[in-house]
């Protein structure tokens, strides 16, 4: 019963980290853009578009509760990852710089300028690559009894 | 979820002294997040189906893609993690399995149905209103029933 459990919590855990990529993906494409001059638009603003630009203080805003949610999005993921036999050094670390670029991205080219805007895809990309890859970990854990402690 | 899954969780002073902060900031969500629900929702189909699909009558405007991506995507993060953690310490408690379970499945299920509600309330069919009334009661009592039963749990008489 208890393993049973256990497999319910882990199966309804993942279907939120699914949700959440999704609207977390829908967000990034609806709301900035899927191309460097859409992003260089949405954060530098456009006179012809009539929008302004973002000022440090909504950068901000946005940056905060993100990086809260990202340090506990990484710590439980490297926790569900060490019941895995496989190196986990490598994508922590990758899942840790390419969240932090993603989040520091917006300031970057706020005030560095708009060549900047394809970093911001790539960090995006590659972090939603990692939660692709720990769903899947996640997915396949879900089928194998070993993952599972006999009592709790 | 393995920080929680400790045999003596009943024994250990330190995750006694740490759960009653954990969850008094889940009471806190609870009650914050029940009366914005009222205030901004209105939980009737009704005032629901206005507040996402909008209502020319009552000057309201339809809420937008973006702003019902942003509910969906902060809720299902932050209802995945909050949940992780209280069902992880619900399996510790000496309630019966099919007790855990339905707990489990029915805060797991109402939060999710919750998250997601907003979009087939304002791109299917307002007859989702009923469904997201449902999973918000659904998941205020289960989370509610939760938090009684673990600190009843580690407040509780010493068993045998």
């Amino acid at each position: 019963m208890t393993k049973e459990s256990l497999r319910i919590i882990l199966f309804f855990f993942t279907i939120f980290l699914i949700v959440q990529a999704l609207s977390g993906i829908s967000l990034f494409v609806v709301k900035i853009g899927y191309n460097p001059a859409h992003i260089a638009e949405y954060f530098l603003g456009s006179e012809d578009e009539f929008i302004k630009a973002k000022s440090f203080w909504g950068l901000l805003e946005v940056a905060v509760p993100h990086l809260v949610g990202i340090s506990i999005y990484i710590l439980v993921m490297g926790h569900f990852l060490f019941l895995f036999p496989l190196k986990k050094g490598l994508i922590v670390s990758v899942t840790y710089l390419a969240s932090l670029g993603d989040v520091l991205s917006g300031f970057l080219i706020r005030y560095g300028g708009a060549f900047f805007s394809p970093f911001k895809i790539l960090f995006f990309v590659l972090f939603e690559l990692t939660i692709c890859y720990f769903i899947g970990m996640l997915v396949i854990a879900l089928f194998q009894d070993k993952f599972f402690p006999d009592r709790v | 979820m393995k920080f929680f899954l400790s045999h003596n969780l009943k024994n250990n002073s330190h995750i006694k002294l740490v759960i009653p902060f954990f969850i008094s900031f889940i009471v806190l969500f609870l009650i914050g997040d029940c009366l914005y629900s009222i205030n901004n929702l209105g939980l009737t189909p009704v005032s629901i189906t206005d507040y996402y699909r909008g209502n020319e009558e009552k000057l309201l405007e339809p809420r937008g893609i973006v702003l019902i991506l942003e509910e969906v995507h902060i809720r299902s993060f932050l209802f995945g993690f909050m949940l992780l953690s209280l069902s992880s310490l619900i399996l510790q408690t000496n309630i019966s399995p099919i007790s855990k379970k339905i707990l489990i499945i029915t805060s797991f299920t109402s939060a999710l149905m919750d998250s997601v509600g907003g979009i087939f309330i304002a791109y299917l069919n307002s007859i989702f209103a009923y469904l997201k009334i449902l999973s918000l009661l659904g998941l205020y009592i289960s989370l509610t029933i939760m938090i009684l039963i673990i600190m009843a749990y580690l407040w509780g008489e010493e068993e045998g």
